[in-house]
């Protein structure tokens, strides 16, 4: 049974607030959480799907993310909300002159309260992995990117043993299983499918995030 | 992470150096091999790189995968653009989207440019080392070709002004932002600015072109909306008769001597000739003829206390006086804007704000620090409120050089946490006159600080002078050095340090060895040669230089190859 979650700061059944049209959205396992349109703003598919629907008071079923990660996805968008946007045409430029749009993407630039929000996701829980996937399938470009930042700042510096140990990926023989060479081929440009507690797998090694 | 899909993992390598996916990710399994090989925004940034890496980066990525190419001849690594030619096929580079040369000579310059694909270029930054007057058409050729690329937007020029002078800029140049780091005339910057015409953003890192006030300026540009001088030394007349060119100022940064220290004359100019302006930013050093006081210091910030600074432009200014040397003041907007900055510890210092509020961000741009101690540091002579900082005083810094003038105490680590983060350093250097004995134990302490520093990829060890007096302690500093650093630079007195350098530091990829026996410097080319296949090296200032090929394991014997060359 749906359960509604007061994800934003206003009171549930109104569906007009101040900043614009309350949309509901519904995670996997049937929580419902609402959000004004500064939060659909930041996700291409649910701004999609809102355009193309017109829900109404229907919510917007989010089929590959659950409610433990769907609740700190609106959390995150509440807090970006007011953040200034980027210029459509290069998603890297801002206002900034300084600001060298050339430059290599660096991965020591996230901001401390997005550093803190992903602290909260680990690799033994498989969690870090759960968010990274909902921000694709959501199309939420700044989480991705503190994502994506995330592993890499993990990895760098690492040796292929100590990734391996990191991330629970047990060194695969040659063709077999899901590291076939032909695996790539079957993933390449697909959407990711549901959000599976176990594909991520728990790992026995500490998170270095948390240490 | 093997179930992400390939365009995630491609996200998370955009993220990383080339030398991290191919040597860490690459090998983890077949899946991410795969992965690596459908991977085609590679960035070839070779500047700190093993040359085993660098060869097996060559081999490995095909050259129509790489966006983004760094070359770099530089002291330590002196032939590596021509080694990149004789390496890669250029004509297979295909996508570039930006290309860095450092220290190129004009002919490799031009071996390159004519086989590579320009099409895609976005972005070309150019340092010419050594010139040839032969090659000087073709060079402004294949300039003037780069120039007229239709996706070209940025620009970083470091070349001699005659070549600049003489490249043919295109009608409807379409470059955004444009940095040179020469100095140029200044009819060959109005060249420049009047072909530009979607040119907004210009850095001018020498000062600003001479003969300015010499005739009367007529055109203006107004496509210019940001300016950054960085080393202005010139009259304020001379200036604001620039700024006059460029009235459609939205940002501007000064940085240099004497020119901004009256604040109602700055208003007044700002406001009849740079009606845009939203940011002034400067750091200016003033030199006056009489020793200044608190005082004076006050009535200087006065005139940018008006209601146009402070709440029109939200501008605020610091004053800054070192008692012992009273002519000199420095005055800067908060935060301050320059990234390197020289920071004495002990010098008795007068600051005068025109804010009260004095936020932690005022250093957060600089991520260079240059610390100079002249005295020792105890307890009782660390500043109490840098102590009591939550925050260290300069939280971004990541290349520290520190100058003791002093015997260092082993108070300095604790010091060191309450000005820098010390977790984002990158590079350190330890510079004394001379360290001898004595400095022995505290210098291992700082090392042994050092060592647990995550980022840390560069350590020099610098005795200005007397470097034999390090000679008695030199195994001890050997054996302790950061496993993880990628440079090293320190004295040495016998062969066996190599090794046990070498045996410690894995990643080391260019080891400068100060040494002043011309005998131990034959001997650490031999030692290479016999423990090391295919190391350059070079011999300059009393330094030996090694860009440290492939090492031996003990069971390869006489396989060897070495390139030698003596400057």
């Amino acid at each position: 049974m749906a359960t509604t979650a007061e994800a934003s700061n206003t009171t549930t059944g109104n569906t007009e607030t101040a900043t614009g049209k309350m949309i509901k959205i519904q995670s996997n396992d049937g929580q419902i959480f609402e959000v004004d349109q500064g939060v659909v703003e930041q996700s291409s598919t649910i701004k999609t799907l809102s355009d193309l629907m017109d829900v109404g008071d229907v919510p917007i079923p989010l089929p590959n993310v659950k409610a433990s990660i769907l609740g700190p996805i609106v959390d995150f968008c509440n807090h970006h909300k007011n953040d200034q946007k980027p210029e459509p045409i290069d998603e890297d430029d801002d206002d900034d002159p300084n600001k060298d749009i050339y430059e290599p993407k660096r991965s020591d630039d996230i901001c401390e309260w997005d550093l803190n929000f992903i602290k909260q996701f680990t690799v033994p829980e498989g969690t870090l992995f759960d968010i990274i996937m909902a921000a694709n399938y959501l199309g939420i470009k700044t989480l991705l990117a503190v994502g994506c930042k995330t592993i890499a700042n993990m990895v760098r510096g690492k040796s292929s043993t100590e990734v391996r140990e990191m991330f629970n990926i047990s060194y695969d023989p040659p063709g077999e299983g899901i590291n076939a060479p032909n695996a790539i081929e079957g993933q390449a440009g697909t959407v990711p499918t549901t959000q599976d507690a176990n594909a991520t797998g728990p790992s026995p090694q500490p998170d270095p995030m948390n240490q | 992470m093997e179930n992400f899909p390939v365009e995630i993992l491609h996200r998370i390598f955009d993220n990383l150096d080339s030398e991290t996916i191919l040597l860490s990710i690459r090998p983890v399994c077949r899946l991410f091999r795969a992965v690596i090989n459908t991977y085609n925004r590679y960035i070839f940034n070779f500047e700190s790189i093993s040359k085993s890496n660098f060869h097996l980066q060559c081999r490995l990525i095909r050259p129509e995968n790489v966006i983004s190419l760094i070359l770099s001849n530089n002291e330590h690594i002196p032939d590596q653009i021509s080694l990149f030619m004789s390496s890669v096929r250029l004509r297979q580079m295909t996508r570039l989207q930006s290309i860095t040369f450092i220290g190129i000579n004009e002919l490799q310059l031009n071996n390159i440019v004519k086989r590579i694909n320009l099409n895609s270029l976005t972005s070309f930054t150019l340092h010419i080392e050594k010139y040839d007057d032969r090659r000087k058409k073709t060079t402004l050729n294949f300039l003037s070709s780069i120039m007229a690329q239709s996706n070209l937007q940025k620009v970083e020029l470091n070349i001699r002004n005659d070549r600049i002078s003489e490249i043919s800029w295109p009608v409807h140049c379409r470059i955004e932002h444009l940095i040179i780091n020469e100095n140029i005339t200044f009819d060959n910057l109005c060249k420049i600015l009047s072909s530009a015409s979607q040119l907004h953003k210009l850095i001018l890192k020498q000062d600003l072109p001479t003969m300015i006030d010499h005739r009367k300026l007529t055109s203006t540009f107004p496509q210019i909306t940001s300016l950054t001088i960085e080393q202005l030394d010139v009259p304020i007349d001379r200036l604001e008769s620039f700024l006059m060119l460029t009235p459609s100022l939205i940002y501007l940064k000064l940085i240099g001597k004497e020119c901004v220290a009256d604040g109602k004359r700055w208003e007044q100019f700002i406001q009849i000739n740079l009606p845009h302006l939203d940011t002034f930013q400067f750091f200016m050093d003033v030199k006056k003829s009489i020793g200044q006081t608190r005082e004076d210091l006050q009535i200087i910030l006065d005139s940018f206390r008006s209601s146009f600074w402070i709440e029109y432009k939200k501008c605020f200014i610091a004053g800054e006086l070192n008692i012992k040397r009273p002519h000199d003041i420095q005055l800067y907007t908060i935060p301050i804007c320059k990234l390197t900055l020289k920071y004495e510890l002990y010098s008795e210092k007068i600051f005068v704000y025109t804010t009260s509020d004095i936020s932690p961000s005022t250093t957060e741009n600089i991520n260079e620090l240059n610390l100079s101690l002249k005295m020792q540091i105890h307890d009782n002579t660390i500043p109490k409120q840098l102590l009591l900082r939550m925050n260290p005083l300069f939280p971004k810094v990541t290349k520290l050089q520190i100058e003791f003038e002093c015997k260092p105490s082993l108070k300095s680590t604790k010091f060191f946490q309450s000005l820098i983060d010390v977790s984002r350093l990158v590079e350190v250097t330890l510079e004394k006159y001379s360290f001898d004995k004595g400095d022995e134990i505290v210098l291992c302490e700082i090392i042994h600080f050092i060592e647990q520093l995550p980022n840390l990829t560069s350590l020099t060890i610098h005795s200005m002078f007397c470097k034999y007096e390090m000679y008695p302690f030199l195994d001890n500093i050997c054996s302790i050095i950061p496993r993880q650093i990628k440079y090293l630079q320190l004295a040495i007195s016998k062969l066996d340090q190599i090794k046990m350098i070498l045996d410690r530091c894995q990643y080391l990829s260019v080891v400068k060895f100060e040494t002043t026996r011309l005998k131990l410097s034959a001997e650490i080319t031999h030692w290479f040669t016999e423990n090391t296949i295919d190391s350059t090296l070079t011999r300059q200032n009393g330094c030996d230089i090694i860009w440290i090929g492939k090492r031996k394991s003990p069971m390869i014997v006489n396989h060897k190859r070495i390139k030698s060359s003596d400057d």
